[in-house]
């Protein structure tokens, strides 16, 4: 593995609100390389855009709260688990400088991820001079080539965001997103709000600049199509947990969590001819009423005896793919204490 | 745009046609007769028909209308006021910078201090600074203004002295007029603000710009505030518009010789030229507030702006085949 830019671990993230806890992030842990970029897919309501909030430090207030874990950005810790009002301030003012900067956000609908009052070009200059010490002019150069390198003329630049179309308007955002030259760069659903011919270019346009500017690239989306088509690692993220993790091969060649075999067959194929594309039977868990054992048994197809009533831990299936799944214990594993009593009761 | 005013400008032509026709219906339905007042309710026969006479009520009502309407275009000409015999025109140019005076400083006292106050009550939704901000305007809305003014005129002219109980020739006498017009729209406008900014904090575009590392002070006012204005400046207008109409009650009050004062006393005496010279001015004064917020609108949204340049400029559909 190439040097980890961004590694997330054992995060934990939970909203607390007036009608209970939704415990929305459980125990995500992954890492992404420069110039590396690795996939989450999900469901909607998996946790995908609570783990890129986590990571940006926007998760929504009051609600939100990561309750354990670490986010290492070079190996330096950007998460604050304390409560108190002084150490939250103290992060705030730390995550000010990163964001737009290291750590940089596409977010889901182009269309209103713009600020309609204010040209675009004025949208890009204003990130630039946040966190270079460049004069007004140099930023407006700066914005102008940022938009001519995402393939919009730098004569727009006065133009307001109702008068681009939606795939000129996530490039804006991705101009934006790429102003500082970030070493990490999430993309929350880039191409879910657009046409089908726009996302081809769009996605492309993403990967040539990844790999101009090396940067670590995180794609949240719940297409599996993109995923092939630009990640190069993929993590499948099911109630807040990940259910598997692996090489782009792995996942794609050898899907072994019932639940991504599950995402797998309904997908629909051109070489097998089916009546009906299959679905996954149920509704994922309330995040506010987390089941103690496998979140995904409910819906699970391949229920067996080897499922015991705890939450199943990552088992690594073969070096770097690793599924949260009984199916995959190695002979030689041992429930540890207390559990091999209740595998029995369940009998 | 200034076709667009231009256009505006003339549509005021119609408006105040209509208002006059309204009023004057009115003045000839309305009972009382100003003779009366004039001449005193025990003068002669005699003397009340001459009077009559020489104020031309004794025409029909629509050669008393054509005259009137005459005068107006031909001359400029509002008539003269039955009670001073002055002409209407300079008694009421004379008064409404008064109102106009009095209606900008209430509403730029009222906006100085509410519009902080909604935004702060947004963005720190729930707090106790919120549901203060949020307490007083409500009552600052439902008080009764003329009660209001009585208090204060209680306690800072009567009890205290710090302040005059009437008349605005000194700054001090400004203080409580504007105080009790501005407490009414400072409610209104600290609410609207705060509704129209939780609307606007919970947009996309203001995470994009947290997402920047944007200080969240900017974010709140640079991306936040000019998006949540048009509401507020809505409401601006209606409320200069309707102030303009003579902030009657204050201008009693506090014996301020305003448009709505004089407005009043016209209307008690049947003096219906002063009374009619009146309303077309705030006709006016209406059209024209509402002509500056339609712009005012535009220059703080750009997506209004096409509605003023898309305006007459067709063109043939260039691929369209003539069979």
């Amino acid at each position: 593995m190439s040097d980890k830019v961004l590694e997330v671990k054992n995060l934990i993230v939970h909203y607390e609100t007036d009608d209970g806890v939704a415990e929305a992030v459980n125990d995500i842990s992954f890492s992404i390389g420069a110039g590396e970029t690795v996939g989450l897919v999900g469901e909607t309501g998996a946790g995908k855009t609570t783990i890129a909030l986590t990571i940006m430090g926007l998760l929504p207030r009051p609600a939100g709260h990561v309750i354990s874990g670490e986010i290492l950005l070079d190996g330096k810790n950007i998460v604050e688990t304390s409560r108190s009002r002084f150490r939250q301030r103290q992060n705030d003012r730390m995550m000010r400088k990163l964001r737009g900067n290291d750590i940089s956000m596409i977010f889901q609908d182009p269309m209103s991820a713009l600020n309609p009052v204010l040209p675009v070009g004025e949208q890009i200059a204003e990130v630039i001079s946040l966190h270079n010490k460049v004069s007004k002019a140099e930023a407006v150069k700066r914005a102008m080539e940022m938009m001519e390198l995402v393939g919009i003329s730098a004569e727009r630049y006065k133009n307001y965001p109702h008068e681009f179309s939606g795939g000129m308007k996530q490039r804006i955002v991705i101009a934006i997103a790429l102003a500082c030259n970030p070493r990490v760069l999430i993309a929350d659903e880039p191409t879910t709000a657009l046409d089908v011919t726009i996302q081809a270019q769009v996605l492309q346009l993403m990967n040539g600049l990844k790999q101009k500017f090396n940067t670590a690239l995180l794609m949240i989306t719940h297409d599996l199509g993109v995923v092939a088509d630009i990640c190069d690692k993929c993590g499948v993220v099911y109630a807040g947990q990940m259910v598997e993790y692996g090489t782009i091969e792995h996942i794609f060649n050898n899907p072994s969590h019932p639940y991504t075999k599950a995402l797998f067959n309904a997908l629909p194929s051109l070489d097998k001819d089916v009546e009906r594309l299959e679905s996954i039977p149920g509704l994922m868990s309330d995040p506010m009423a987390l089941p103690p054992d496998c979140s995904f048994r409910e819906r699970c197809n391949a229920k067996c005896d080897k499922c015991i009533p705890k939450d199943p831990p990552l088992f690594e299936l073969e070096p770097g793919h690793f599924v949260r799944c009984y199916h995959f214990a190695p002979s030689d594993w041992e429930v540890t204490s207390g559990t091999a009593g209740e595998k029995e009761a369940s009998k | 745009m200034l076709r667009y005013i231009v256009k505006r400008l003339l549509w005021m032509i119609p408006v105040v046609i209509g208002v006059l026709c309204i009023v004057f219906v009115l003045s000839v339905v309305t009972p009382g007769d100003p003779v009366t007042t004039l001449v005193g309710a025990d003068a002669s026969a005699e003397a009340k028909e001459a009077m009559r006479e020489k104020l031309g009520l004794n025409d029909p009502v629509y050669v008393r209308f054509a005259n009137y309407v005459i005068k107006i275009v031909t001359k400029g000409d509002l008539g003269n006021s039955y009670t001073s015999n002055q002409p209407v025109k300079t008694e009421i140019l004379d008064r409404f910078p008064v109102t106009l005076k009095l209606t900008i400083a209430s509403v730029i006292v009222a906006l100085l201090l509410s519009v902080p106050l909604g935004i702060i009550s947004a963005v720190k939704r729930y707090s106790w600074i919120d549901n203060l901000s949020m307490a007083l305007s409500l009552i600052g809305v439902s008080i009764p203004q003329f009660w209001f003014a009585l208090l204060t005129l209680l306690l800072f002219a009567v009890n205290l002295r710090w302040l005059p109980a009437s008349g605005i020739s000194s700054v001090k006498g400004w203080v409580l007029p504007v105080l009790m017009i501005g407490v009414g729209n400072m409610g209104n406008f600290a609410r609207t603000t705060r509704a129209s900014m939780l609307e606007v904090i919970q947009q996309d575009y203001i995470r994009t710009a947290r997402a920047k590392g944007q200080k969240e002070a900017t974010v709140i006012i640079k991306h936040g505030l000019r998006n949540a204005l048009i509401p507020i400046v809505a409401n601006v207008g209606n409320v200069v518009g309707i102030s303009l109409g003579g902030a009657v009650i204050a201008e009693n009050i506090f014996s301020v010789a305003g448009v709505g004062k004089y407005m009043l006393d016209a209307i008690n005496s049947r003096d219906w030229p002063a009374v009619q010279g009146g309303i077309i001015l705030l006709a006016i004064a209406f059209s024209i507030i509402m002509l500056i917020m339609d712009l005012l609108y535009a220059a703080i949204d750009p997506r209004l702006k096409s509605e003023f340049r898309a305006r007459g400029r067709k063109k043939a559909g260039r691929k369209l085949q003539v069979a």
